[in-house]
């Protein structure tokens, strides 16, 4: 699978070629535009993570993480994915060597050698903010598609980061993380909503990206007639 | 203290690069990602009740954050909406900052909340605007690219699209459309500037957005 | 020689690497001097100053040259004075023009501020008494369906403080009087339902669309059926005139305005409910009492019933309820008793003389069935 990433960096999209055969998994939504040899399948499970428990404990988990197989009848076929906010979109290959944990928001599509595991999070809800962060597991060899709010910026963690749990895009297991709150002062983190932080440390590399969804959403949401 | 505006225009991020014993004082969630060297103390801006003010008339966050280190680190402060970010070095000199627009300044600048006048209530922009003054640098963006202009005489600006200006500019707020809805609806008024001096713009409203965005919600 | 006095300010020049920095300004006979944090000087002699006001706050004093490359301005009152101290007589004059400026345009904003809490009073005001207008105008449009179906939900849903009876004698010998009232066109528009309830309340009431409620301790007080039914004939002009509903639109105008202007209407005809059963409105304005009293004269005299029964109702009131001195009964929602007597009399003594017909009644037996008590002693 070919892989050609445009319109970098604020409204990337990823233009995707395939040969016969080929399979690539997507977020449902992602799909912008395709030519017509692709089979379509929407489920809720992808190897590795099966079966009904699965979409349990992702049901659970506060999301509904339905997936679209695409696979292309002949050689040759493309299809073109994009997220939802304006930003950036990166291709990371996985080797088979170590895991890479996605923000749920931030994963757009793996190829079929990358298992998903949506039954790890570790992180648990934001409980102040009152949103639920939800994470990815992905492993395996293949290609993967991340998306971003905002611009991607890499951070070779050496010893310990800091980083705002909306800013997160992926990482490398390698890291070990704690949630804590940024300033020294709790009623700071109640009262303000945010101040939520994931504290990395350990030797692996960061995504992170420069805006945060929750964060326009505060800004925004107040502003939006209720529903 | 270095500094870098990155991503620009569409998602401007600062990056700091504090040495020893120096800090910054940012806004509260402008935190993106920083070195776990970065120690933060959250403190009320301007002691409680004027932060209680800011908050309620000003649209600002009742914190702020004092960003240090003893050691060195790296600091990447952001805002909530894409856009452009710009540096104003003070020497002494003061400017007004509508609601959300500060980002970062550094410890020697001043804040405090200046009345903004019954106008720009009536224009939406708040009962209140942030003056920093001043030595040192502030950072401040907006939604959109930032576009900045020096104005001698009159210039007309729309009110959603202000995002700082200097104190020797005088607003004035009239009417662009029809009186009943530029009265209750508070689109239609637009500002009309006075200088000399320095206005900055952003090209994108986030109150043109949310419009919008309700316009679809049924 | 004085300290020249340091006055806070900036500097605009092209020579400045950001063409801006704040300052500390100097007022001399040479003219206005600047100095920045940095130590770089600035100067404008009062050959080239050029004054203006203005800025954010509209207090800002500037000087500048002709060619505006060089601009000093501040913004504390010490400027102004310092330049009119030490400046010659034409800048003086400039600078006497402008503070008369300023003057005007303060003035000009203070009444501004005037005439926009005199506005805003006048919208208060205006707002009330367009809003009973209003209220009026807009029960008109509404049916008398709706007025008969309030009325019953109220009655349905509100504490009567006592029970209804079922007796069939006393509810024939009320209706007996309520269609004599009909025929002489008391309650017009209306059919008049009739209740009774048992309690010691010398009253009765009417709800919209004509459910009246009679307590059996005005039938037991009552020296006469005629008193019974000038009270009737009152409460039927109160249905006829649409006293509630009058009531309801006046109190939920205000209620409902608000509502309307920031959405949401669904809880309009909630608040008219809850309004009724707690009998807000029960308590009628002095005016409509004044109309109800004055239709009942006209209906009992079209009935041929001697209207000044209502006002011998009243003084039987009068005197039980010993109550509250007269003096501060008008505190009450109903007009003082005395006032109100005074006004049937005049209205009957200026009605064409007439031969009342008595109502056909057992009076007695009515009475008893309402409670088995004869009419109270008159109190010496």
């Amino acid at each position: 699978m070919q892989t050609e990433i445009l319109a970098r960096p604020s409204a990337a999209v990823a233009r995707l070629t395939l040969r016969a055969g080929e399979t690539i998994t997507c977020e449902v939504g992602a799909m912008v535009a395709m030519s017509t040899g692709f089979q379509v399948e929407t489920t809720t499970r992808q190897r590795g993570s099966g079966g009904l428990w699965a979409g349990v404990k992702r049901m659970v988990s506060g999301e509904n993480f339905f997936l679209n197989k695409f696979t292309a009848r002949a050689d040759g076929e493309h299809l073109i994915i994009g997220p939802t906010l304006v930003g950036d979109v990166i291709h990371h290959e996985l080797v088979g060597a170590g895991t890479l944990i996605v923000q749920g928001s931030s994963w757009l599509a793996s190829g079929p050698g990358v298992e998903i595991d949506t039954s790890f999070q570790g992180i648990g809800k934001a409980l102040f903010s009152g949103e639920s962060v939800f994470w990815i597991k992905c492993s395996g060899r293949g290609d993967l598609l991340l998306n971003s709010f905002g611009s991607i910026y890499e951070v070779d963690v050496q010893d310990s980061y800091v980083v705002d749990t909306g800013h997160i895009v992926a990482f490398q297991d390698t890291l070990q993380f704690t949630v804590g709150k940024l300033g020294d002062s709790w009623l700071h983190t109640m009262l303000s909503g945010e101040g939520l932080v994931c504290h990395f440390s350990g030797r692996g590399k960061l995504y992170c990206q420069t805006h945060s969804p929750p964060g326009f959403g505060h800004e925004l949401g107040p502003m939006l007639r209720p529903r | 203290m270095e500094y870098e505006i990155r991503n620009r225009p569409a998602f401007a991020n600062l990056l700091l690069r504090l040495t020893r014993g120096e800090r910054v004082l940012a806004e509260s969630g402008a935190m993106a990602s920083m070195s776990s060297s970065i120690q933060v103390r959250s403190r009320f801006s301007g002691g409680f009740f004027m932060a209680l003010l800011r908050k309620l008339f000003g649209g600002e966050s009742l914190f702020m954050n004092e960003l240090s280190t003893d050691s060195g680190g790296e600091l990447v402060l952001t805002q909530p909406t894409p856009g452009d970010m710009e540096c104003m070095e003070l020497k002494g000199q003061a400017l007004f900052l509508q609601a959300g627009a500060f980002i970062a300044c550094d410890t020697s600048v001043s804040l405090s909340l200046g009345w903004a006048g019954i106008r720009s209530w009536l224009a939406r922009e708040g009962l209140f605007r942030l003056k920093v003054s001043g030595t040192g640098r502030v950072w401040f963006g907006g939604y959109g690219g930032i576009l900045t202009k020096e104005i001698q005489s009159e210039y007309v600006v729309d009110s959603s699209h202000l995002v700082a200006y200097e104190p020797s500019i005088s607003l004035k707020v009239g009417l662009s459309g029809g009186v009943a809805t530029s009265l209750f609806s508070g689109e239609g008024l637009v500002m009309r500037l006075r200088g000399p001096g320095r206005v900055y713009l952003q090209s994108r409203s986030i109150d043109a957005l949310a419009a919008w965005v309700n316009s679809h919600i049924y | 020689m004085s300290e020249l006095q340091e006055i806070q300010g900036g500097v605009f020049s092209t020579q400045l690497s950001t063409g801006r920095a704040g300052a500390t300004l100097r007022v001399n006979a040479d003219g206005v001097h600047a100095i920045t944090a940095e130590g770089q000087q600035f100067q404008l002699t009062w050959g080239d100053c050029q004054l203006e006001v203005g800025g954010a706050s509209g207090r800002m004093w500037f000087c500048s040259d002709a060619a505006r490359s060089l601009t000093l301005f501040s913004e504390s009152p010490q400027l102004p004075a310092a330049i009119r101290a030490a400046a010659p007589p034409p800048v003086l004059a400039r600078v006497q023009q402008l503070e008369a400026e300023l003057q005007r345009k303060a003035r000009r904003a203070r009444l501004g501020w005037a005439v926009f809490l005199g506005v805003c009073l006048l919208v208060i005001l205006g707002g009330y008494a367009g809003l009973r207008h209003a209220a009026r105008a807009s029960v008109s449009l509404v049916p008398h369906s709706l007025d008969e179906k309030l009325g019953r939900l109220a009655l349905d849903s509100m504490d009567l403080g006592g029970k209804r009876l079922d007796d069939k004698q006393l509810l024939d010998g009320l209706r007996a009087i309520g269609e004599r009232l009909r025929a002489a066109d008391a309650g017009r528009g209306f059919t008049p339902k009739l209740h009774v309830v048992d309690a010691d309340i010398v009253n009765a009431f009417a709800l919209p669309g004509g459910e009246v409620v009679v307590y059996t301790g005005l039938i037991r007080a009552a020296d006469r059926p005629e008193q019974l039914a000038a009270v009737l004939a009152h409460e039927l002009s109160h249905v006829a005139r649409r006293h509630g509903m009058h009531r309801i639109a006046q109190t939920v105008g205000v209620v409902g305005t608000v509502q309307l202007l920031f959405g949401d209407v669904s809880g309009l005809s909630a608040a008219a409910l809850a309004l009724l059963r707690e009998g807000a409105i029960n308590a009628y304005s002095r005016d409509q009492e004044r109309e109800a009293d004055s239709d009942a004269v006209a209906s009992l005299s079209r009935a041929k019933i001697d209207p000044r029964a209502l006002a011998d109702f009243f003084a039987l009131l009068q005197r039980r309820d010993k109550g509250l001195p007269s003096a501060l009964r008008w505190l009450g929602t109903h007009p003082d008793l005395g006032e109100r007597i005074a006004a049937v009399q005049r209205a009957a003594a200026a009605l064409p003389p007439h031969t009342p017909v008595a109502l056909e009644l057992d009076w007695k037996a009515l009475q008893a069935r309402a409670g088995g008590r004869t009419a109270p002693a008159i109190d010496p």
